[in-house]
């Protein structure tokens, strides 16, 4: 989703709504993200909630572009640090526009 | 010994249409930096104005030793409506911000306000109308029958300008009067 909460592209479980989980997503990243520089810990790269049906993790992917994975409660969190990792590396070029290609 | 009242804090939200200038009005207020969301709009907020809050905003502003302010600003637009939720649930005063220029707002004005009416019928209530330097802004009082307030609901409404010191603290006292008087009414009832 865009950082104001727009969602871009979605693969969401029935009954979730795509809206919801964007503005949430959205959310979540700008709210932890000013905690994060309030109590001095950097940039921050990751929102991680643990609950006992699994995780969500909300990561900032380009300055245009926000990603959540949800993972049900046989989701490993080492597992999906490596996969967010690594589809952010593959989702960056995709959603970064250099001037001249919007131009 | 001589006890010490407990400081006292009083929690206000302010919500209202995008663009209404709730994020204005708070940092206008506000006696420490303002805790902000903005981030860049991308949706029909960017016509408007290049930064739309995502979360919420927090300012503060304390009134002699014993009574402190915060204010909370919701996000304007409906998909961001569990913020109203998350915020107004433990509200002690709501503002709901109309900006008199824009009747196109009116009916957004209107749902927020019944949301508000459902969720927290007991805590007291203004309308502040905004953008009232603007030439086409509409007399306050012309605002409330076209958010479906009956003239006689009790409900207070102001006509501001939120990038004026004065006139949003009025807005304030106002409201702070208002809660305290029910809390008062209430202590005798109870």
């Amino acid at each position: 989703m865009s950082p104001d909460g727009l969602a871009l592209a979605s693969s969401l479980p029935p009954g979730m709504e795509e809206d919801r989980v964007a503005a949430m997503s959205a959310a979540m990243l700008a709210l932890g993200e000013r905690i994060g520089r309030e109590l001095s810990r950097g940039n921050i790269e990751r929102i991680l909630i643990e609950g006992d049906k699994g995780f969500a993790m909300v990561s900032g992917c380009t300055d245009d572009a926000v990603l959540i994975v949800l993972t049900d409660d046989k989701g490993k969190l080492g597992v999906l640090n490596l996969e967010v990792k690594q589809l952010i590396a593959r989702l960056r070029p995709m959603l970064t526009f250099s001037k001249s290609q919007v131009a | 010994m001589e006890r010490t009242s407990p400081k006292q804090v009083m929690r206000i939200v302010a919500t209202g249409p995008v663009g209404a200038g709730k994020t204005t009005l708070i940092k206008t207020i506000s006696e420490i930096e303002v805790v902000g969301t903005d981030r860049a709009a991308t949706d029909d907020a960017a016509l408007l104005k290049p930064n739309t809050t995502v979360a919420m905003d927090f300012g503060r502003i304390t009134f002699g030793p014993n009574m402190a302010v915060h204010i909370y600003g919701t996000p304007g637009q409906e998909r961001f409506s569990f913020m109203w939720d998350i915020l107004v649930h433990r509200a002690h005063a709501l503002m709901l911000l109309v900006p008199l220029h824009r009747p196109s707002d009116f009916f957004m004005a209107s749902k927020m306000l019944r949301y508000l009416q459902f969720h927290a019928s007991d805590v007291p209530l203004v309308v502040v109308g905004t953008h009232s330097d603007l030439p086409d802004a509409w007399p306050a009082a012309e605002v409330l029958p076209a958010l479906g307030i009956e003239p006689d609901a009790g409900i207070p409404i102001f006509s501001v300008n939120a990038t004026q010191t004065h006139e949003a603290v009025q807005v304030l006292i106002a409201l702070i009067e208002q809660y305290q008087r029910l809390t008062q009414s209430h202590a005798k009832a109870g």
